[in-house]
């Protein structure tokens, strides 16, 4: 009940909070305190001055608030956002100011503004912020940094105001914004706010300027051992694979031979065709190449694991980025999905991008087991990472073991100890993930 | 914010202002020191830590020093006038640390334990320069002075981190503009509060029962119901012995009576001569004067003297006058808060002034009722006040009144209930004896009842507020309190029963202030001395011990970026005429990408020449510079003319 009273204060406090704070620069808001604290000391005129100062104070700032009328900004602005970013990882972009207006345009400041997504109630309900425990009972009780936390969340990046210098005329000019994305996704980004002073420094002018853009933000990713190899040799891929494009060591085709019903259109040689006036199809050498399976289970319930367990899987496919292989990201969605890289059959950006946007699945771990072991038969090797130890898991691992599979175990959990594991599970705990990964 | 200058500005006025100028006057060249020199101490954030702690003690123990001795001092505005000694260790500090803001966590405790980082941090020369301002304003002398003082140190401050958006004709404009108004404003306020007070005095006086009005009393008669009384200790009496204690303290006499309350409609207030400071001398002085002290703290600036009716001196109160009304109230203005004051009153003497008509009035509504009640007693009329007390004799105390709300509660009390508080008593006592003839008053007070022997003092409740008459008999006024004696058991037996606790805690806490207000500073001169040394000799070791640095200096930076060969060409003309003219340069563009950009493609022949002078090691010949200067000075001309 109190939290279904106070969760729409959270909401609209914090509006006001961050609207205020836009608006007054930090001497403006010590100047408010310091009107506050002379309005109470100034209750008995008999006894102090202190309502003389007071009188100045709300002056001051009354009459700044009135003079940022004087003066507002004439500008155009454009932002220019990289392709990509990464979770938690600072990194810069350009925001272009053009001068629209008949003045040298001074002084300005410049926020980005992404989309603010307050967080639901059921979300508050079932998040705790990290390091709660060590916030005053008070705050631990009201809850308001654990909203202000989530809402932070859920926007995705918290940005950095930027001054901007001089600029001139007719003219324009470069201003750098430094963001950290803190959650990987999509940030969407609805305007920008050019910021003015007052003459005497105390409130923001605000200029908001409509522009809707989006960045995705690609999971965390840590760095995993330059010795680190891959498990498995080469594997013969039966056909050859006919997306190859450059790499690798079978690029000849063996033969020419009559189109036979099933076969791709891409293996349709056209000059012989144009010459046989029949389909005639390339056949190729059957390929011997490196192809790994990369399974990710994303049935974790904890947030940090299902995270973490994403990051380490970005990580390894950043490590193959530029190997000599293939890599099928094995995850759970609505149904068991596969998502190759490598060798001209998609790029390695696209399974991060993939997994920039991967949810938690509904789905049984059975589903994904079932999915793993149906395409057993052409994988070189495999890298497991999972969020629980269970029957179902055991078994997966098991039986690729016994398949002689060579697998690499990586279990992402905070719930277990390595005692109580095989010995070929590579325990990572979250918050020392790359200490993990760098005894591999 | 820039406040060079500034800061040793406001301490001064913050030293003058509250007479503490031997504080201001090192502190703030102490302040200022830190300009003038480029030693700094590497003061690591625990340090920081150390000092705000023993800060917080200090202001904590000057805190509690102040509630002690609240009777000297205005608690609130004696902390802030001292504030800005107690958090200079603090700002002084972070001046000659490496550091230049203030981190939240040194200052708010709390945040120290919190696992994020804290990133807020303030500007506490900004916050100390305020609050010396602020400070400064906890004197009340000087009223133009300080407010112009104030508004330039602040508009100074404001002046230099100034925007660059604005011209500084505009900025001055605004800046009289925020005097004028503030100006007015602070009037404003000081008028409105005058009118406010006034207003508010009636009515906290009929609604909160703060005080006594001496015009006017704020009786209870005519309530229905129980009436609820307080046990709180509202003052103590130490008589100087207990055979000659007051047993009623007067507050005021009133002659009307009109609508359930008593009035008076020519107090006649006359302000009282000053037998010497804090003293008054109401009669001449008597043989067989007794004394005694009452510990009575007044926190309102004009209030209304408890004191016994025979009172001949008042002295040791902390007014700066008193009025004294012919009805008997003494009222003192100008009062702050103190411990007490001290009466000596004798027998035959009495501070109400001498009966007139009025003191004779019997309402006509009255007579009728007051006739029939008369003549309940068979003593006879010439003793009234012994035929009075015969009437109400049979008459029982009570605090429940049922007063139907169609009857008048003293005609229902007279013929009805016979039954009522001592101001249902009261009233009819003043009644009846004018109705025989004699001339009486209503008065209210307190009732000196209780004696505690832990304290060897009177103490007196809130409940022991009390209303009696006094009757004009044999040429003075006499007490007639008809009250039946069994009030005083009656109200205690409604005590609470927290109220021993209470009682013996709060007579400790007085006995405790007593002894403390009686201690001097002189007395623990040693003791002072000695922790004293004791604190400069840790403060020396802890200054000595601590790692320091050395700053860059503005001369060193100087030296780095002092301008190489050509920094004086004359082309710098052509470029700040260009800025002059909104064709800023962009940051890091080089000239020659700025001319392109801007269209002024003529300008790179003198732009080789001046690259030349500057970075040519071979210089440039006189024929070139020439060449350089002439050049500068025709485009100049040909764009001022363009221009124009």
């Amino acid at each position: 009940m109190f939290r279904e009273l106070t969760f729409p204060a959270f909401v609209r406090l914090s509006r006001v909070s961050r609207r205020a704070s836009r608006r007054n620069t930090e001497l403006g808001r010590m100047l408010q305190l310091g009107a506050v604290i002379c309005a109470a000391l100034s209750i008995n005129t008999d006894i102090t001055l202190i309502y003389q100062v007071f009188a100045l104070l709300v002056c001051i700032l009354i009459i700044s608030r009135l003079a940022l009328a004087i003066h507002a900004p004439q500008v155009s602005v454009k932002r220019y956002l990289p392709r990509y970013a990464t979770a938690h990882e600072s990194f810069e972009y350009i925001i272009e100011v053009t001068n629209e207006g008949d003045r040298v345009e001074r002084d300005l400041t410049l926020t980005d503004n992404p989309i603010v997504i307050a967080p639901t109630i059921e979300q508050f309900r079932h998040h705790r912020e990290p390091g709660e425990e060590s916030r005053n009972a008070y705050d631990r009780w009201l809850g308001f940094h654990r909203f202000i936390w989530l809402q932070r969340v859920n926007t995705g990046v918290t940005l950095q105001p930027t001054s901007v210098a001089d600029v001139p005329i007719k003219s324009h000019i470069r201003a750098t914004i430094e963001a950290t994305p803190i959650r990987r996704g999509v940030v969407h980004f609805e305007s920008i706010s050019v910021l003015h002073p007052d003459p005497f420094g105390l409130n923001h002018g605000v200029t908001t300027l409509v522009a809707p853009d989006q960045l995705l933000v690609l999971p965390r990713r840590y760095p995993v051992p330059a010795h680190f190899e891959l498990p498995g040799g080469h594997h013969s891929q039966p056909g050859g694979v006919s997306t190859t494009w450059s790499i690798g060591e079978s690029e000849e085709f063996v033969s020419l031979r009559d189109y036979r019903d099933g076969d791709s259109l891409r293996k349709i040689h056209w000059p012989s065709t144009a010459r046989r006036t029949k389909p005639v199809v390339k056949e190729y050498q059957d390929e011997y190449l490196t192809r790994h399976a990369l399974v990710l289970d994303n049935s974790s319930q904890q947030d940090e694991e299902l995270e973490e367990a994403i990051s380490v899987a970005a990580s390894f496919v950043a490590r193959t980025m530029h190997a000599d292989a293939m890599l099928d990201l094995i995850y759970l969605a609505g149904k068991p999905e596969i998502v190759t890289a490598g060798r001209g059959a998609s790029s390695a950006t696209r399974q991060l991008e993939t997994l920039a946007g991967l949810k938690r699945t509904l789905l049984p771990v059975q589903a994904l087991s079932d999915a793993v072991l149906g395409a057993a038969h052409r994988e070189s090797g495999y890298i497991v990472v999972l969020s629980n130890w269970c029957e179902v898991r055991r078994g997966l691992v098991e039986t690729l073991i016994a398949r002689g599979i060579p697998v690499k175990v990586l279990l992402v959990s905070s719930r277990h100890i390595a005692a109580d594991l095989p010995p070929f599970v590579n325990l990572l705990t979250p918050g020392n993930i790359a200490e993990g990964l760098a005894r591999l | 914010m820039k406040l060079r200058y500034l800061q040793f500005a406001a301490v001064m006025l913050w030293g003058m202002q509250t007479d503490l100028l031997y504080f201001a006057v090192p502190m703030g060249i102490l302040l200022e020191a830190r300009h003038f020199t480029n030693r700094r101490w590497a003061f690591i954030k625990q340090d920081f830590f150390r000092i705000a702690d023993l800060t917080s003690l200090t202001t904590v123990a000057v805190i509690i020093l102040l509630f002690l001795n609240r009777e000297h001092y205005h608690l609130v505005t004696t902390l802030v006038g001292w504030l800005p000694i107690l958090l200079f260790p603090l700002v002084v500090v972070l001046g000659f640390s490496t550091t230049e803001r203030m981190s939240l966590d040194v200052i708010f405790y709390s945040l120290r334990r919190q696992s994020q980082p804290v990133t807020q941090s303030w500007d506490m020369n900004a916050v100390f320069f305020g609050l010396c301002l602020v400070s400064a304003g906890v004197n009340t002398v000087d009223q133009r002075f300080y407010m112009i003082a104030v508004s330039l140190l602040v508009l100074i401050a404001l002046f230099r981190s100034r925007s660059t958006r604005y011209q500084r004709h505009l900025w001055l404009l605004l800046a009289c503009v925020v005097f004028i108004s503030a100006w007015f404003t602070q009037q404003a306020i000081r008028i409105g509060h005058t009118a406010l007070k006034e207003q508010t005095r009636e009515w906290i006086a009929n609604y909160i029962h703060a005080r006594v009005n001496p015009l006017k009393t704020n009786s209870a008669i005519g309530s229905i119901g129980k009436l609820k009384l307080s046990d709180a200790i509202a003052f103590r009496v130490a008589p100087q012995s207990r055979a000659t204690f007051p047993s009623l303290l007067q507050e005021a006499t009133y002659d009307v009576y009109a609508n359930d309350n008593w009035l008076v409609l020519n107090p006649g207030f006359k302000t009282m001569p000053h037998a010497d400071n804090f003293t008054w001398r109401l009669a001449p002085k008597a043989p067989g004067e007794h004394r005694a002290y009452i510990y009575l703290t007044f926190y309102s600036d004009v209030d209304i003297v408890p004191v016994p009716a025979d009172t001949t001196l008042i002295s040791d109160l902390p007014a700066m006058d008193i009025r004294k009304s012919k009805y008997g109230s003494i009222e003192a203005t100008g009062m702050v808060p103190g411990p007490g004051y001290r009466v000596s009153y004798a027998a035959g003497d009495d501070i109400n002034g001498p009966p007139d008509s009025t003191d004779l009035v019997v309402p006509p509504a009255y007579k009728k009722i007051l006739a029939r009640v008369a003549s309940t007693s068979s003593l006879p009329a010439t003793a009234p006040i012994a035929k009075v007390r015969d009437i109400l004799h049979d008459f029982r105390y009570s605090l429940y009144q049922d007063t139907p709300k169609s009857s008048d509660p003293i005609a229902h009390f007279l013929m009805v209930s016979k039954a009522g508080y001592c101001e249902y008593f009261a009233t009819a006592t003043v009644l009846l004896l004018r109705y025989m003839g004699v001339p009486a008053r209503y008065a209210v007070g307190y009732s000196v009842q209780e004696y505690n022997p832990g304290l060897g003092m009177y103490i007196v409740r809130k409940r022991h507020a009390h209303a009696w008459a006094i009757a004009w008999w044999h040429h003075r006024w006499q007490v007639v309190d008809t009250t039946p004696a069994i009030w005083k058991t009656a109200e205690s037996a409604e005590i609470s029963r927290f109220r021993p606790v209470i009682d013996f805690i709060d007579n400790r806490v007085f006995a405790f202030r007593l002894w403390w207000s009686k201690q001097r500073l002189v007395d623990y001169r040693l003791e002072l001395y000695f922790a004293g040394a004791l604190l400069v000799l840790l403060l020396i070791w802890r200054v000595a011990t601590s790692e320091q640095v050395t700053l860059d200096t503005a001369r060193d930076a100087h030296e780095m970026t002092a301008d190489p060969p050509g920094g004086d060409s004359p082309f710098y003309r052509i470029t700040r005429q260009l800025e002059a003219m909104g064709l800023a340069r962009q940051p890091g563009e080089a000239f020659s990408t700025w001319f392109a950009r801007i269209d002024h493609t003529e300008l790179m022949p003198l732009l080789q020449l001046h690259n030349r002078l500057r970075f040519d090691p071979r210089g440039l010949g006189k024929q070139d510079a020439r060449r350089l200067t002439d050049g500068v000075a025709r485009w100049l001309q040909s764009s001022s003319q363009v221009e124009v």
